[in-house]
């Protein structure tokens, strides 16, 4: 960064990453992007699950002999943080956790809501070490409620917060598949209320507990439909690609193998458009598609006509064709085709990045970047364990000789254990 | 009490989900927000849902939803005094969030480089389906088209059929919440330092972020992931559940199903997951499920520590005894909507209440807006009015 940029905006911030999985390291993740010293903590018995997944995503397909720091999905999600695996299960470990308490602003961690209060560290606690502290709980549930306890997942959440019910084919039973959108959506949230939260100690000098139910967080996303429940007695059901007002809106194939151009007409000068596009003309006259409810009742007979033109085209042309004719239109990518993407890569969306042991790979960017105080990747996903000397030697100001005995005592380390390579934590 | 965003002024214009969402967290979170609306409406009170679907400005449940706690001006940026008025409000204010189509605000002297000219410290936000650059800048998008182009649909639905969005708008949602972290992330750095910016939030570029897994799959092995089959859900007597238990629940998982004499076994996660594809046990977990109401079997299997849902439908959403344990559910009345119960902010802070406030009618508090951030007196406010500009 040239020295006349501004400083990034939570320089000066230290954030402790208790979190697993997705939501709570993607939080986290929103705080190192934004300049915060983000330590994340796990240790060699309780490394983070997505360094040990039974199906991990590796460099070729090879685990290689260190596969815990070799995996994509570790290494996209810890980004910008430095690592230290420090046991958490044993009081001498929760007791160097707590020095760390005393020393930053923001401790983050999604696991079930038992777990912090039984190594005493819940928010009374944590506040008693330093009163400044954050302590953001990034919850399944939240707190308190008779399902506050239970453990989620991406996927669960979607199925509970009312997602996947209307997600589907209209004429097939329910399907659960999940793209664990609750995660990333959780994360942000969380880390936007981490923001708030440290806006607010700046006015009262006080740090907080924010209590963050995902699934909350995603019912939220369904407002308008929670509303329309109690206005009409509506519990929406699966309706496919189709929408209430758009007509017509699908998901039509294109030529290739498994390719598909999508579709929203959301106006009259849009189906003009549509019908010029796909070089019929004489359809803006034709009195069934007319208007919208002509268009809505005659969706099937419109389908059938616009696959007719779609099927013999490419996604990538059926989308630059209608988008020339100003009709909302969008391949249906896959991964190559969002890494091939031409306004992504005009864009300098994605981050390239050298990790110790998975070597140079690309790394999706933001939803966001600030005009002033550019966000990429200063500091790859930590290795397990790299930072031990750092925070325990420079940060706690231990000796060589006492992080050598900590070592030695089990309490951290830089390998995971066997049972914990076994995936049974 | 002091609520985090107490003394926070913002100013939100737009056309869509993602700004209006953005802005209405910050609203809860105790910003002031003031809602610029054409003199028509904003767009979103046309789209409903109405009680017994009458279409009313003033009724719709995506409206109200969106933009709850917020006051409302009316104010035409296409003439130049509605221009002159609106920087007028900008100067009083930290943070401008708009989704209009790139170039819209610009094109009116109202981008972020004329706002920014005398205000050091203004905080922008401009949130549309592809960024304020590039190729696809000026494309037309919807929620359907971005969750494709985003790489999600290409993830749902069945691979013998078409790809599917999910139900709802809860791609726009997502970006609306992207934007609300992004611009208090920009805040912090304002007010601490006293420098502003533009901030660019893409739709497509959040989605894009929103699902790892295909995308290390392709960088790092080459492997292109699709969608796959639809799995069903175990059916019970009134619905569905599901079960998502991991390695260290498989345990669990056999003794809820087996009954305390499941044997114990030693084995490996691979050899946990390759079972669960293979579909161990399916004939005995519709003989547990088919006497238990959906929720009674995810209450078992989670009091068994075994991670389930059941697929809420939203009769069951809005009944759920956890979000009323946790008061999720806010009750707001609306003087032409009535009482009607709304999401809350999906979380607690300590010693915090969150406070609900009606959203406004179109233009409630033109008025009052314009004493707070213009010299207008009330006749040259009644010569605006008069001229079509309110």
């Amino acid at each position: 960064m040239a020295s006349n940029a501004p400083r990034l905006p939570l320089e000066g911030i230290r954030v402790l990453d208790l979190g697993m999985f997705w939501a709570g390291p993607y939080a986290a993740k929103w705080l190192g992007d934004a300049g915060a010293e983000v330590i994340k903590i796990e240790s060699t018995s309780h490394p983070d699950n997505l360094r040990i997944l039974a199906r991990g995503v590796y460099p070729d397909g090879e685990p290689g002999e260190r596969p815990w720091n070799r995996s994509g999905m570790i290494n996209e999600r810890n980004r910008n943080k430095r690592g230290i695996a420090l046991e958490m299960g044993q009081p001498e470990g929760r007791d160097l956790f707590r020095q760390l308490v005393a020393i930053s602003d923001v401790v983050v961690e999604n696991f079930s809501n038992r777990v912090m209060a039984r190594w005493e560290l819940d928010y009374p606690r944590l506040r008693e070490i330093n009163p400044r502290i954050i302590l953001a709980s990034v919850y399944s549930q939240g707190a308190a409620g008779p399902e506050s306890g239970y453990v989620s997942f991406g996927g669960t959440l979607e199925q509970l917060a009312g997602i996947t019910y209307i997600t589907g084919y209209p004429d097939e039973m329910p399907g659960v598949m999940s793209v664990q959108l609750p995660d990333p959506v959780g994360g942000t949230m969380a880390a936007g209320l981490i923001f708030a939260a440290l806006r607010q100690r700046r006015l009262t000098g006080e740090g907080t507990h924010i209590d963050f139910s995902q699934r909350e967080n995603v019912t939220a996303l369904l407002g308008d439909m929670v509303l329309d429940y109690q206005m009409n007695g509506r519990v929406p059901e699966r309706r496919g690609n189709r929408d209430r007002h758009n007509a017509p809106q699908g998901a039509y194939r294109c030529e290739g193998d498994d390719a598909w151009v999508t579709i929203a007409v959301e106006n009259d000068e849009q189906w003009a458009g549509l019908c010029h596009a796909i070089e019929q003309p004489e359809l803006v006259d034709d009195e069934r598609f007319a208007s919208v409810l002509g268009r809505h009742e005659h969706h099937d007979a419109l389908d059938v006509i616009i696959t007719l033109w779609t099927e013999t085209r490419g996604k990538h042309a059926a989308m630059t064709t209608l988008q020339r004719h100003r009709v909302p239109a969008g391949a249906v990518y896959d991964a190559s085709d969002l890494y091939a993407d031409e306004h992504l890569r005009e864009r300098d969306y994605w981050d390239e990045v050298e990790d110790p042991d998975a070597g140079n790979h690309l790394y999706p960017g933001r939803p966001m970047r600030l005009s002033k105080t550019p966000l990429g990747t200063r500091r790859a996903t930590p290795t397990l364990g790299q930072d031990n000397e750092y925070v325990f030697g420079e940060l706690l100001g231990m000796s060589a000789e006492e992080v050598t005995g900590l070592n030695k005592r089990g309490l951290i380390g830089s390998e995971p254990t066997d049972a914990a390579r076994r995936g049974r934590l | 009490m002091t609520r985090p965003l107490d003394g926070v002024v913002v100013v939100e214009a737009g056309e869509g989900i993602t700004a209006a969402y953005c802005t209405q967290i910050m609203a809860v979170l105790g910003a002031e927000v003031v809602k610029v609306e054409p003199p028509g409406g904003d767009h979103t009170r046309r789209l409903g849902p109405f009680p017994n679907d009458l279409p009313d400005p003033e009724r719709s449940g995506l409206f109200l939803h969106l933009n709850h706690n917020k006051r409302s001006i009316t104010l035409d940026l296409d003439t130049a005094t509605g221009q002159d008025l609106f920087r007028s409000i900008v100067r009083g204010v930290g943070i401008v969030v708009e989704d209009f189509a790139p170039g819209h605000l610009d094109e009116r002297g109202l981008g972020y480089e004329a706002l920014s000219q005398d205000h050091e410290s203004l905080v922008m936000t401009s949130v549309t389906p592809f960024g304020q650059s590039g190729p696809y800048r000026d494309y037309r998008a919807t929620e359907l088209t971005l969750f494709a182009l985003g790489g999600l649909a290409n993830l749902v639905g069945s691979i013998s059929r078409e790809p599917l969005k999910f139900g709802g708008s809860p791609a726009l949602h997502a970006a609306g919440v992207s934007a609300f972290s992004a611009t208090l992330m920009a805040l912090y750095l304002a007010e601490e330092a006293g420098v502003g910016q533009h901030v660019d939030v893409s739709v497509m570029e959040g989605l894009a972020a929103s699902h790892f897994q295909d995308l290390a799959e392709y960088d790092y092995h080459g492997l292109v992931r699709r969608r796959g089959e639809l799995r069903t859900p175990i059916p019970c007597q009134d619905g569905f559940v599901s079960f998502a238990y991991q390695a260290q629940q498989y345990a669990d998982f056999r003794r809820l199903i087996l009954g305390d004499g499941a044997p114990e076994e030693d084995i490996d996660a691979a050899t946990i997951e390759q079972r669960r594809r293979e579909g161990e046990l399916d004939t005995e977990i519709l003989v547990w499920s088919y006497d238990k109401t959906k929720e009674q079997a995810y209450r078992l299997a989670q009091e068994a520590h075994v991670p389930a849902a059941y697929l809420a439908d939203m009769s069951d959403v809005v009944a759920s005894p956890q979000y009323a344990a946790r008061e999720y559910f806010v009750e707001i009345d609306h003087p032409k909507a009535g009482a009607l119960r709304y999401p809350g902010l999906p979380a607690k802070l300590t010693d915090v209440d969150w406070e609900y406030a009606s959203a406004p009618l179109l233009g409630q508090h033109t008025n009052e807006i314009l004493k707070q951030f213009t010299d207008l007196t009330d006749d040259e406010i009644a010569e605006v009015t008069a001229a079509g500009v309110l």
